[in-house]
């Protein structure tokens, strides 16, 4: 075949093999293997990423948890508070068994048309649930009327850290974004001047 | 040929390519022991690779330089090993990381001409084996990687495919036309025809 010896040096070629001659100069010397690297240092090298990855996915899910603990609290505090304002109304009403009844029980349906019913029972299970509303009616509309969540001390000093640490992060974004946007604090103090 | 028999035959035919590429290469097993720690293996891989990376590395840096930037071609290879997914695809992979570190050989501040002469040190090069590796140099990437192979480094075509992921078929095609190409930037005339 024309280019056997090209292909695997079977048979004769002299160019080839006056090629391969002067190429010899070039050929690979065979030599040990390169000193490796330590396992543990590889894994070293590459660990830190993934415990920076772990501890800040571990800060959000905790600031989330947090912000979700809160507005769940903010929730079960208010909806305590009026269900034991509605109880004592209905209790000057109602006898007390029934009322009591009418609190713990799964609420009744409403009448959609027709008379509304007038018992007072079920008064009491329909002004519960004007109290249970979403968590967003309830910061517009519950807090301009004064029902204040009621917090133990704890919750208090947690929702002060909260808050201190959220002013943190703002006026930290606030300065990378005075910094992108090229206004300086020195700047904007020799403008004021 | 009747129909039926010519689509047996290819159906045959696929099937054996298809069987050869699922076969386990010999370097699938290494590679698996040198992911977990064993340097006995990555030594062998190294004796398997190391001149088939030198030959990818002689062409894109000066000749002196190669063997440094072949050990960091294997030490690089070494760190990101677990990352490999198809240990069958070791050597294209080697390849590539090979070709990268030429390359990043030439970014670097390093000097990437030839030394003169004098300064080449025990390795006796010709201006003939110079001239040789220019024009080889010059050719295009597909051709110039396998006949520096099988020029340089003296490997048959069946053992640049095994050592580069090419197929056999794409090899003897490369080396045929880059011979061509070859004789005519030396000014050899092909006395066969």
């Amino acid at each position: 075949m024309k280019d056997e010896y090209l292909w695997n040096k079977v048979g004769e070629d002299s160019e080839i093999e006056r090629i391969e001659d002067a190429m010899l100069a070039f050929r690979y010397q065979v030599g040990p293997p390169p000193d490796l690297p330590s396992k543990t240092a590889i894994e070293r090298g590459t660990g830190w990423k993934l415990s920076f990855a772990f501890a800040f996915a571990t800060c959000v899910v905790a600031v989330v948890y947090a912000g979700i603990w809160f507005s769940e609290q903010e929730n079960t505090n208010l909806i305590g508070s009026d269900r034991g304002a509605i109880e004592e109304t209905a209790v000057l009403a109602v006898p007390r068994d029934e009322v009591h009844r009418a609190v713990i029980n799964s609420p009744a349906e409403e009448p959609t048309t027709g008379n509304v019913d007038r018992h007072p029972a079920k008064i009491v299970l329909r002004r519960i649930n004007k109290v249970r509303q979403p968590p967003g009616v309830f910061s517009k509309t519950m807090a301009s009327k004064g029902h204040l969540p009621v917090l133990t001390n704890e919750e208090k000093y947690a929702y002060r850290q909260l808050m201190l640490a959220l002013s943190i992060t703002g006026s930290q974004l606030k300065i990378v974004t005075e910094t992108i946007n090229g206004n300086e604090d020195n700047d904007s103090y020799t403008n004021k001047r | 040929m009747p129909d039926n028999e010519i689509a047996q035959n290819m159906f045959i035919f696929t099937n054996a390519a298809a069987a050869r590429d699922r076969a386990v290469k010999p370097e699938a097993c290494l590679i698996e022991r040198a992911c977990n720690g064993d340097r006995e293996a990555f030594g062998e891989l190294y004796r398997m690779f190391a001149p088939a990376v030198h030959g990818i590395v002689l062409l894109r840096v000066p000749f002196e330089d190669a063997q440094d930037v072949v050990q960091e071609t294997f030490i690089a290879a070494y760190k990101n090993l677990p990352a490999l997914r198809d240990r069958n695809a070791f050597a294209g992979w080697l390849m590539k990381i090979a070709r990268n570190h030429a390359t990043q050989f030439h970014r670097g501040k390093r000097l990437t001409e030839e030394l003169p002469e004098e300064l080449r040190g025990h390795r006796n090069v010709s201006a003939e084996a110079m001239e040789i590796l220019d024009a080889i140099r010059s050719l295009p990437q597909a051709y110039r990687e396998t006949l520096a192979l099988r020029l340089v480094e003296g490997m048959t075509g069946i053992e640049i495919a095994e050592r580069t992921g090419l197929t056999q078929q794409s090899v003897r095609v490369n080396l045929h036309r880059g011979m061509e190409l070859l004789r005519k930037k030396l000014g050899i005339s092909e006395k066969r025809k």
